[in-house]
């Protein structure tokens, strides 16, 4: 069997703690060695030696929350666009959200997604379910059977269940099959009809705000559900203090409750929004600069433990409409390690951490095979150069749909090579499919 | 005059404000008659309305035609936006039959900007959701300034629903533009989040509010506000917030009342109040309204 030998790789892996120069071996799909020794190339003719000239090798990045938009909306995204922009930004694992049309809530369609994705996609894709049928926040989906067809966790996607009791069921009924419940934070009452966060910005653009409240008091209950249930919560976009606040005390009292956030609540401000620029309009919506900071503080406190690019892909007619009526949501799977490495630039944190964050962490966190270099796990691997200047503007765009809110925003990270269960499926700007 | 547009208060300077008032005035002949003026003869003008209007309208293609351009009004009621073409594909094909100057007004905020981004030629916001008006604010200013020859240092008091008022906006930018002093009157729902920010002072107390003010603007209030949503009833709402005599007695004897229109009798404002000739200046403000709009027209044009 041939080899791949990845030599003069800075490899980092937060699953064995390892940062440093060595050699990664690849043999039938798996990893079969890590050595720190000198490399001898004598006896490795018939294998493929990639030198990484010391760039990073680390796992694939595993990203815990996009729209794949299949089925039903491929004209905003589908999974042969999806899996290309992903393999080009070193995401080998992508966890897709159920608002589809049909919504994932019943097992066919958990096997449609399957099917396609073994054809069209080139990284891993795994499903979710919702946590009720339709998405409309009254009956349970059938976790038990959604989860033996594949689903690795249930969310109600870009809408919490906003009633209590529901909520206290799913989490009751959730314990009997272990699994993880994802909430998108936002009381429904109090955001309703709104569209950015409401403050002096949101009155003088004459838009319905949603007062950052709404998030802590979906979280809040939902902590005080959790506590009734044993239930396992994870919030997802978490993007103000007042909530990390809440899961950290909640965390700090041995709750079995997470969270994550996207890049976009670290890298740009409710200012980005400017003159009702949709391509700014998010949900939750884009926050003061005081919860970015609050944000980034989350994540260095390990509160926050994961990042997810949040890839929302709309179509132009999506986003070319008023303010109060353009769909929320931007790509994101381009800008996932660039902006998260601004993290490390601004040394809020090192190598190690931002590889925990968009890989290990999402992994153990749904149980998936990947997120590690572990001697026999799955070659899931990216090998990028935390260093190189990059220029984050729509053009470097792989999706189907390019609403991408950064033009010619300076950042660093450029990937060289991805590889999935030990195929090469990009390298140097090409995917060697 | 430097923008091309008119879309927002905020992009104008103090001079071109008092050159848009100063020419409206030349407009006014005795203050009765408008002068007709033939300066932009065949220039054509579009009345895009998405929202229904009599008098911003009527307004806008009498001021057109009174400086001799032709002026066409569109009948878009926001239900053929949904019939399936976009907003932006209506204003590309007007825009294809060239127009010299689009008047735009719609339910949403941001409109009007967002279809100058598109279009080639002028675009005059007529009143966009609830971000502003910006020739009601002119033509109110420049109804106060005839009777009080003055803005700056006067005592201005805003009150009503100034949370969805896109009036109250384009007043508190103009007013503050020009130096008054501005005070925001109204139920503590109808406030907008943040206004203590934008340079006026909050009163959650009309007595407060309506003390030592030269100048009461009511703003209207949508009926549909007043059935629990965010006041209990029209009959709370004018018992507490309503102007009537008792009230507008803390103001300063010579005082006056506006109120952008169409008025809620006994709602927002009492018939007393909005009658008394000495002290409302409702048809007044209509009147310059023409004016004030012949003049903006006028200047975009050349």
């Amino acid at each position: 069997m041939k080899k791949t030998i990845f030599i003069n790789a800075h490899i980092i892996d937060p699953t064995q703690k390892i940062d440093k120069l060595g050699t990664l071996t690849v043999e039938n799909k798996k990893i079969t060695e890590i050595s720190f020794d000198k490399f001898n190339s004598k006896y490795e003719d018939n294998n493929e030696v990639i030198n990484c000239k010391n760039f990073i090798l680390s796992p694939g990045f595993v990203d815990l929350k996009c729209h794949l938009r299949v089925p039903g909306d491929e004209h905003k995204e589908n999974l042969s666009y999806a899996s290309e922009a992903a393999a080009s930004s070193g995401i080998t694992s992508l966890v897709c959200m159920p608002n589809t049309n049909p919504i994932i809530d019943n097992v066919s369609i958990v096997e449609l997604l399957q099917r396609k994705a073994r054809k069209e996609s080139h990284v891993k894709i795994f499903s979710t379910g919702s946590i009720t049928k339709k998405l409309e926040g009254n009956e349970l989906s059938e976790f038990g059977l959604l989860s033996e067809a594949g689903a690795v966790a249930f969310t109600d996607a870009t809408t919490a269940v906003n009633n209590a009791s529901v909520m206290y069921k799913a989490l009751k009924y959730a314990s009997a099959f272990d699994i993880l419940l994802m909430q998108h934070p936002e009381e429904k009452y109090l955001s309703k009809g709104g569209s950015m966060t409401s403050g002096t910005l949101s009155t003088e653009l004459g838009i319905k705000g949603i007062p950052i409240e709404a998030e802590v008091i979906q979280v809040e209950r939902d902590i005080r559900l959790a506590e009734m249930t044993s239930g396992k919560i994870h919030f997802l976009n978490i993007s103000t203090g007042l909530a990390i606040d809440a899961i950290k005390s909640a965390q700090e009292k041995g709750l079995k409750i997470s969270c994550s956030t996207s890049p976009h609540y670290f890298s740009l401000d409710e200012t980005n929004i400017k003159k009702w620029r949709t391509f700014a309009k998010l949900s939750p919506p884009l926050r003061d600069k005081k919860n970015v900071a609050n944000v980034k503080l989350g994540i260095l406190n390990n509160v926050i433990t994961c990042i997810t690019s949040d890839h929302s892909p709309h179509d132009t007619d999506s986003k070319r409409l008023p303010f109060e009526i353009a769909s929320p949501g931007s790509i994101g799977f381009e800008s996932l390690l660039p902006l998260t490495l601004n993290l490390v630039k601004e040394k809020k944190l090192g190598l190690l951490k931002l590889v925990e964050l968009i890989s290990s962490n999402p992994a153990k966190l749904l149980n998936l095979k990947a997120g590690s270099l572990k001697k026999g796990s799955n070659a899931d691997i990216v090998l990028f150069d935390p260093s190189k200047k990059i220029n984050l503007s729509s053009a470097l765009i792989k999706s189907k749909s390019k609403n991408f809110p950064y033009e010619n925003k300076k950042a660093f990270g450029k990937i060289y090579l991805t590889m999935v269960d030990g195929k090469i499926i990009f390298r140097d700007g090409k995917f060697n499919i | 005059m430097k923008i091309k547009h008119l879309l927002s208060i905020k992009d104008l300077s103090v001079k071109e404000i008092e050159n848009i008032l100063k020419d409206a005035s030349k407009f006014l002949n005795k203050n009765k008659i408008y002068k007709i003026s033939k300066n932009i003869k065949g220039k054509n003008i579009i009345n895009l309305f998405f929202e229904d209007s009599t008098r911003t309208l009527t307004s806008f293609e009498l001021a057109g035609k009174q400086l001799g351009a032709s002026v066409i009004n569109m009948a878009v009621a926001t239900s053929s936006i949904k019939k399936g073409e976009s907003l932006i594909d209506t204003a590309m094909t007007l825009n294809a039959m060239s127009p010299d100057i689009l008047i735009v007004r719609h339910n949403m905020s941001g409109v009007p900007y967002l279809l100058s981004e598109k279009v080639n030629c002028s675009v005059i916001n007529a009143g966009d959701g609830s971000n502003e008006h910006p020739t009601q604010a002119l033509l109110d200013v420049l109804t106060i300034l005839r009777h009080k020859k003055r803005i700056s240092g006067l005592e201005v008091a805003i009150m009503g629903d100034v949370l969805h008022s896109r009036v109250a906006r384009s007043n508190i930018y103009l007013l503050n533009k020009l130096k008054a002093k501005v005070r925001v009157i109204s139920p503590p729902t109808l406030l907008p989040p943040g206004i203590e920010n934008m340079n006026v002072k909050v009163c959650k107390n009309i007595n407060e509010g309506l003390d030592g003010v030269d100048i009461i603007m009511v703003l209207r209030i949508q009926k549909e506000r007043m059935k629990g949503s965010f006041v209990p009833s029209e009959k709370e709402f004018f018992r507490f917030w309503g102007l009537d005599g008792e009230k507008l007695n803390k103001a300063k004897k010579n005082a006056l009342v506006m109120h952008p229109g169409p008025i809620n009798r006994g709602i927002e404002i009492d018939s007393d109040v909005a009658d008394d000739i000495g002290r409302s200046l409702i048809l007044e403000q209509v009147k310059l309204g023409v004016a004030v709009r012949m003049s903006v027209i006028n200047k975009l044009i050349n």
